[in-house]
């Protein structure tokens, strides 16, 4: 032992050496009011801070904005500048403690890669050069532009893209804030920006509404869980604790993936299928559980139309009007303003074997075939088994690159106990994602496994509801057209047939051109676009592409209220920061074109005020004695102590029962494409576009290219942060060994992914956690990282005409090792 | 009052190796461009997050490395001028950076590969300012550093920033000495393994498998 | 020229004076500009960062420590050749033993210059005093290194004293013991550095010791003989065949045992089948192969041209001389970088502390994925601190009496 000649200080370091703690950067030079004591923070009246070393801290409480989990956290802030984000020390509503990129966020405010003052581009798009201007010749340029497009070509000239950056009351992220209001206002077109939508899309099929989990601490209820393509370790990392702690007390895992993610690794059973085979193996476990009767039947009976008869000449649900009576007028629909119709769906009373409306019979038929006024029907539960029987396991499993074991395994797993179902965005991403969802929210009503604790379907999400007055003050909208039909739109200048010029296109809290499908193909329509305005913090890929680029605030320098997480909660996020340079924040941009554009009026009132809009004045907020007031003071308050999806099992449909069968089926977004009137009733199995060997893409490009989250990425945001670098430094791509040495590649060379669509050259890493055929690539690098090319440029721009969503990894590729120079 | 023995649990059931640890202890302590002290490593294939064995019959886990304060450190023992030195009422091993000669002996004498980072260059910090904690100790150049189990915390009363930082909440922190604390209890519940244990060093770090 | 002395041993020789040329007082200045670039280097590593060095987190210590290995056994070969005749009073070497000290004095100085340059705060050197901490094999390679160097510098004096007829012959001896015991204390000292850190599966062993002694006694008994060689052809000394014979096949034998303790070490490594046989494939087939092979190629020439009596001619002897002290260099070389070439927990994670340079990169291609090679930094270096030995050695042979006295 050795013996030290010093006694330890009070600290415990025998020579704690001071730091400077005002050393002068030149990172930051040129910054107006960055030093210095502590700034006052409007609105913000509870400025914690404490006084260590002589040295004053600010605490302040701050979220983040970003859609995984929104956690909330504290920020010490010494000498006016963040210094480290932590959780708090009294603990958060759920216990959730951010992620390294919520940690590390704070080194994006002086990045030397953010954007500071407005830019105008000079030479052509994308070459990066800009020349500085004022807000003023800025706004006056748009406006001047937007105005002529608009008294030119109409109002929906002017396009609209938001991506989910940025999200919160007043932020422009998920078609929020003042942004999203001014883009109503001026009846926009709104780019859906078709990403993860199919599984929504396909689970509003049977519940009326996109299915989501119960609330996440609610999972210590369940028995069984089944992850479908998802891992929680990689993406909702906030909800891996509360699973890990059930499973520490029984509750069991079931993991269905092609790849060992994390995850899996940790599941009790890890099912390893062909990349875009889940609704086939879903659809596979219905049969087997309609085959053994291992289906809960009262559910089916009480909760869902399943004994609602269909009629066979035309597959309409029969309706009390074809029995001859009336259809009586309902409430007004408050979006349509017209008045809604009553006919009731009509189901078989074995009682008195006769035809009565659904809700008026106790003892319904599940199954069989009738004739009711010489109408031909049967169920749509017979509907339903119909489909399913085209999926017995023998033939599934071998489709789907599993055993019939397996399949039983989960079938018997699933149809007993509280089971929670949940499914990931990765299932969702092929073109027969829609039929994911719907499929999977058909299995849960099968077996009754949700709308009560331990029993959910669905991804987690809740959002607090606001008051959409406060979107639409002039009662107008945006008009939503999906951008993965911007190609042919642009083309044709058509929508619908009718011209639709579209002449302007804003984009605020997205990155579309790395976030989307298809680079290449993108750039074409963005280039036919005259007119584009970026609103962004960093030089993303997008902001390159922009005319106008205009700095935003980043989230940690304003104070906003947070509405969205994987609990019901609503909270406070602080001013941490003051705004740098000449940014502003969401709102205030969007105030600043209102200005311009006459709107002024509606765009009036300060921050403070229309947080108290949007929350105060919601119905939920009423009855619950919510307030802005309260949320600052408390930091976060939970608006649904219980958190049960669909609690009652009373769903949002014409019936208030899950949907069995589909009588009429919408696609997401209509934009006039051709739709198979065969499709969507009951769930049904296609495979992929191009990740399948039989696909005509496949026959060029025989492997399958994936994506998977990048632990130092949410989607693309913190690209630009040197610690996230330092944990990823590179663009890397997996390879199972047996493909890479086909094609004479080694562990850690450069290789180029390759389709027509484009190139992108990545380090290669040897992996065997999946089969041979597929690579997989973590997502999130921008063009600049890339030695050459980049992985958007690969992706697909097919859309399934119902789910209209971009299937990410629906795609097929090559490898070659790279040679420079090719 | 006998000493404590303070050290850590990991629970290699919960880590994801997600890295939110390493780079929390990266801010707390302001360490400098490129250096971490403590790490996520998987224990699995040959590359980070890749898994062993032949498809499907695969596994992978994680563990994460830092100093491990030992019982019997290594590398208090050789350091020529007790830079690093173990402190008797709790069992930390810390490190002296004014003391320190950057001879680099600890280095060469710790048998837990990286844990200790020599500034080769002046510390630079991207960022352009010091961040983390105000009592994190500076850090100078042409001198050893490590995991100091946030000793500066421990000093207030609060437990080490990667304790806290572990979003899977599989870290825990406390005194073995005292049986009745949450990591002993979990040692003696539950399995666990160490690292280079036939080096009889003693690390105070335990691995729950 | 006059000699300081008129006392008279009953030689029929002169006394011995110190040896001055032209030539040398060139040889004296180039050296000392090579030493004062060498500082230049020096206060450039501290300014710029030890990062210019190829030296990094998983392979701490380079070529600085590999040549504070390779002349602290210079060192103590030398003066173990010195002292062992005198204390035992045999014939010696031919009377060279007061060369062989001051060669022995300038690698000491060396080998801690060599220190003081890895040292990453040399300004702290004074805290190895203040703040010494005894458990340290490091501190106690210090203690017995400047023990060793005052030894040595008391046994010069001693030496040139008892030629001049000042100092007894008993006084001599025990000096003689002293100096020997501390040249042996000092490479073993030195390999304990290494030899008692159970980190290293490759450097934890107890014959580390002994064999470091082994090394230094090939390794600076070579360098004496080359010394000698260049002296005696540069008509400074006169030396016998007989003697040089002698030394040479002593070198054969110390070659020969040093060669012993490896075999002894492999056999050890490899035979269990275990985790040592990495080693051992490391060093023969693995990224320091080249150095295992040069060291056994050396060796073995060296005993060839040692045990040959056809062989045994002054041009054979120097090269075998030169072959031995590359083959000890190869040796420093395979412990220092072999220590480190395979880490105990290697599991994939990020990598902390810098990378090496593009140029650190590709020199450690050129060494087959070596975890470690030479920054062009530390090369300069290095050769500064030769430069300094070699001014020290030149100037030791300018200013002091070392010329042999033919004994009775």
């Amino acid at each position: 032992m050795s013996e030290n000649a010093e006694k330890p200080s009070d600290w415990g370091y025998p020579h704690l050496t001071r730091r400077s703690f005002l050393k002068t950067t030149t990172a930051i030079a040129g910054t107006v009011a960055l030093g210095g004591g502590m700034t006052s923070f409007a609105g913000c009246s509870n400025t914690a801070s404490r006084t260590m070393n002589n040295v004053e801290e600010a605490v302040k409480t701050v979220s983040c904005c970003w859609t995984c989990q929104y956690c909330q956290y504290n920020a010490v802030v010494r000498d006016g500048r963040i210094v480290k984000l932590e959780p708090k020390k009294e603990g958060s509503l759920r216990g959730s403690r951010m992620c390294l990129r919520g940690r590390s966020r704070f080194r994006a405010l002086n990045n030397p890669n953010r954007i500071k003052y407005p830019l105008k581009r000079i030479g052509e798009r994308g070459e990066d050069k800009w020349e500085q201007i004022t807000w003023d010749e800025a706004i006056e340029t748009i406006a001047e532009k937007w105005k002529k497009f608009r008294d030119e070509y109409g109002n929906r000239s002017i396009a609209y893209y938001w991506g989910s950056g940025n999200a919160s009351a007043l932020a422009s992220g998920n078609f929020g804030g003042l942004m999203g209001r001014f883009a109503n206002v001026m009846e926009c077109t709104w780019l859906d920006y078709c990403t993860d939508m199919a599984l929504g899309y396909g689970t509003s099929r049977a519940l009326g509404a996109a299915a989501s989990q119960n609330e996440a601490y609610d999972i210590k209820n369940a028995d069984k869980v089944f992850m479908w393509g998802i891992s929680y370790t990689d993406s909702w990392w906030q909800l891996w604790w509360p699973l890990a702690e059930a499973m520490e007390h029984g509750t069991q895992l079931y993991v269905i993936d092609p790849s060992l993610s994390t995850t899996a690794s940790k599941a009790d059973v890890w099912v390893s299928n062909k990349a875009g085979t889940d609704p086939i193996i879903i659809l596979s476990v219905m049969n087997y559980l309609v085959e053994h009767k291992l289906y809960n039947h009262d559910f089916l009976l009480k909760h869902t139309t399943a004994c609602v008869l269909v009629r066979k000449d035309n597959n309409m649900l029969l309706r009390m009007s074809d029995l001859g009576v009336a259809p009586e007028e309902g409430p007004t629909d408050p979006l349509t303003g017209k008045a809604t119709v009553i006919d009731p769906p009509v189901v078989w009373d074995t009682a008195t074997n006769e035809a009565v409306a659904h809700d008026k019979s106790s003892e319904p038929a599940l199954s069989g075939d009738f004739v009711v006024n010489g109408i031909k029907v049967d169920t749509s539960f017979d509907r339903l088994t119909a489909e399913l029987s085209k999926y017995p396991p023998e033939q599934a499993a071998k489709i789907a690159g599993i055993s019939v074991e397996e399949i039983e395994t989960l079938a018997v797993a699933q149809s007993n106990g509280n089971v929670y179902n949940i499914p990931g965005y990765a299932s969702q991403a092929y073109a027969n994602g829609g039929e994911f969802g719907h499929a999977l929210a058909m299995l849960a009503l099968l077996t009754g496994s949700l709308g009560r604790p331990g029993a959910s379907v669905g991804a987690t999400w809740w959002s607090f509801p606001t008051n959409g007055a406060f979107l639409a003050p002039t009662g107008t909208g945006v008009n939503a057209v999906p951008v993965l039909g911007m190609s042919t739109i642009m083309e044709t200048g058509k929508l619908k047939g009718k011209e639709y010029p579209i002449k302007s296109l804003l984009v605020a809290a997205g990155n579309p051109i790395c976030s989307s499908a298809s680079t290449n193909d993108m750039l074409k329509w963005w280039n036919k676009i005259e007119f584009i305005v970026v609103i962004d913090i960093q030089f993303s890929d997008t902001a390159r592409f922009a005319d106008i680029l205009l700095p935003a605030t980043h989230a940690l320098e304003n104070e906003d209220i947070m509405v969205s997480s994987y609990y019901p909660y609503v909270g406070v996020t602080e001013k941490a920061s003051e705004p740098v340079y000449e940014t502003k924040s969401d709102a205030d941009i969007a105030r600043l074109f209102a200005e311009a554009m006459g709107f002024g009026k509606y765009f009036e009132k300060s921050d403070d005020d229309y947080l108290r809009e949007i929350i105060d004045e919601s119905p939920t907020a009423k009855k619950l004695g919510i307030t802005v007031e309260r949320i600052r003071k408390e930091k976060e308050i939970c608006f649904d102590e219980k958190g049960i999806r669909f609690e009652g099992c009373v769903f949002p449909t014409e019936t208030g029962k899950a949907n069995i069968y589909l009588e009429t089926v919408a696609p997401r977004i209509d934009w006039g494409q051709e739709l198979d009137p065969e499709i969507g009733h009951v769930p049904t199995w296609f495979p992929p576009h191009e990740a399948w060997a039989d696909s005509e893409s496949s026959q060029k490009y025989p492997l399958i290219l994936n994506s998977q989250r990048l632990r130092t990425r949410w989607h693309t945001g913190e690209f630009e942060n040197e610690w996230m670098l330092e944990v990823s430094p590179e663009p890397t791509v997996k390879i199972n060994p047996v493909d890479a040495e086909k094609r004479g590649i080694k562990d850690g060379d450069y290789v180029e992914v390759f389709n027509d669509r484009g190139h992108a050259v990545a380090r290669a890493e040897y992996a065997n956690d999946r089969h041979p055929g597929v690579l997989i690539y973590p997502k999130g690098w921008q063009m600049s990282q890339f030695k050459v090319g980049s992985w958007s440029e690969l992706t697909s721009p097919y859309a399934d005409p119902f789910a209209v969503n971009t299937s990410f990894m629906d795609v097929a590729v090559d490898v070659r090792p790279w040679i420079e120079g090719r | 009052m006998s000493a404590q023995r303070l050290g850590m649990v990991v629970d290699t059931k919960r880590c994801v190796g997600c890295h939110t640890c390493a780079v929390t202890c990266k801010i707390e302590n302001n360490i400098g461009d490129g250096v971490f002290w403590n790490r996520t490593m998987t224990v699995g294939g040959d590359s980070i997050d890749s898994a062993s064995g032949t498809y499907p019959n695969l596994s992978k886990h994680y563990i994460t490395l830092a100093c491990q304060h030992c019982e019997n450190p290594a590398c208090t023992r050789v350091c020529p001028v007790g830079a690093t030195y173990k402190r008797e009422e709790d069992g930390v091993v810390l490190q002296d950076y004014d003391k320190c000669i950057g001879c680099r002996m600890c280095i060469a004498a710790c048998p837990y590969t990286g844990v200790r980072n020599f500034n080769w260059e002046e510390p630079q910090h991207s960022i352009g300012y010091d961040v983390g904690d105000a009592d994190a100790p500076a850090h100078q150049k042409h001198t050893v550093e490590k995991c100091m189990m946030c000793a500066h915390r421990l000093a207030r009363g609060e437990e080490p920033a990667c304790i806290l930082g572990c979003l899977a909440k599989a870290r825990y922190f406390g005194d073995f000495n005292d049986p009745q604390s949450e990591v002993s209890k979990l040692i003696s519940s539950r399995t666990y393994k160490q690292l280079q244990v036939e080096d009889g060093t003693n690390p105070s770090v335990y691995f729950l498998v | 020229m006059t000699d300081k002395n008129n006392v008279e041993k009953n030689t029929g020789e002169s006394q011995a004076k110190p040896y001055r040329s032209k030539k040398q007082l060139i040889a004296i200045i180039v050296c000392a500009f090579v030493a004062a670039c060498g500082i230049g280097l020096w206060m450039f590593q501290l300014a710029g960062g030890m990062v210019n060095t190829n030296m990094r987190n998983l392979d701490a210590w380079g070529l600085y420590i590999i040549m504070f290995m390779l002349f602290v056994g210079l060192s103590a070969g030398g003066l173990i050749v010195s002292s062992v005749p005198k204390l035992f009073g045999i014939k010696g070497f031919g009377g060279i033993s007061k060369l062989a000290i001051w060669t022995s004095i300038c690698c000491t100085i060396l080998a801690v210059a060599f220190v003081v340059v890895d040292l990453g705060g040399p300004l702290r050197v004074w805290h190895l005093f203040a703040y010494a901490n005894l458990t340290s094999p490091l501190m106690w390679d210090i203690i017995v290194l400047s023990l060793y160097l005052i030894i040595s510098i008391i046994y010069l004096w001693a030496t040139l004293r008892s030629e001049r007829g000042q100092g007894t012959a008993v006084a001599l001896r025990a000096i003689s013991a002293i100096a020997l015991i501390a040249a042996v204390a000092v490479h073993t000292v030195t390999a304990w550095i290494f030899g008692l850190q159970i980190a290293h599966e490759f450097w934890y062993t107890a014959l580390l010791g002994p064999w470091f002694v082994s090394s230094a006694l090939l390794s600076g008994l070579a360098l004496v003989l080359i010394v000698a060689i260049a002296l005696r052809k540069a008509g400074y000394i006169k030396l016998e065949s007989a003697n040089l014979i002698k030394m040479t096949r002593l070198l054969g034998v110390f070659c020969a045992v040093d060669l012993y303790f490896f075999a002894c070490d492999l056999l050890t490594s490899g035979f269990p089948g275990g985790s040592g046989g990495e080693v051992v494939a490391m060093l023969t087939t693995g990224p320091l192969a080249m150095f295992f092979w040069a060291e056994i190629i050396f060796g073995i020439c060296t005993i060839i041209v040692a045990f040959t009596p056809a062989l045994r001619k002054p041009g054979f002897i120097t090269c075998a001389a030169i072959f031995s002290v590359l083959a000890i260099f190869a040796k420093r070389v395979q412990i220092l970088v072999g220590g480190f070439q395979e880490a105990n927990i290697s599991y994939p994670t990020v990598s902390s502390g810098p990378e090496l340079s593009a140029a650190g990169k590709t020199l450690a291609d050129v060494g087959g994925a070596l975890i470690y090679t030479p920054s062009p930094l530390e090369i300069g270096l290095v050769v500064g601190v030769l430069g300094l030995g070699t001014f020290l050695l030149l100037l030791g042979l300018r200013m002091l009496p070392l010329k042999p006295v033919e004994e009775q």
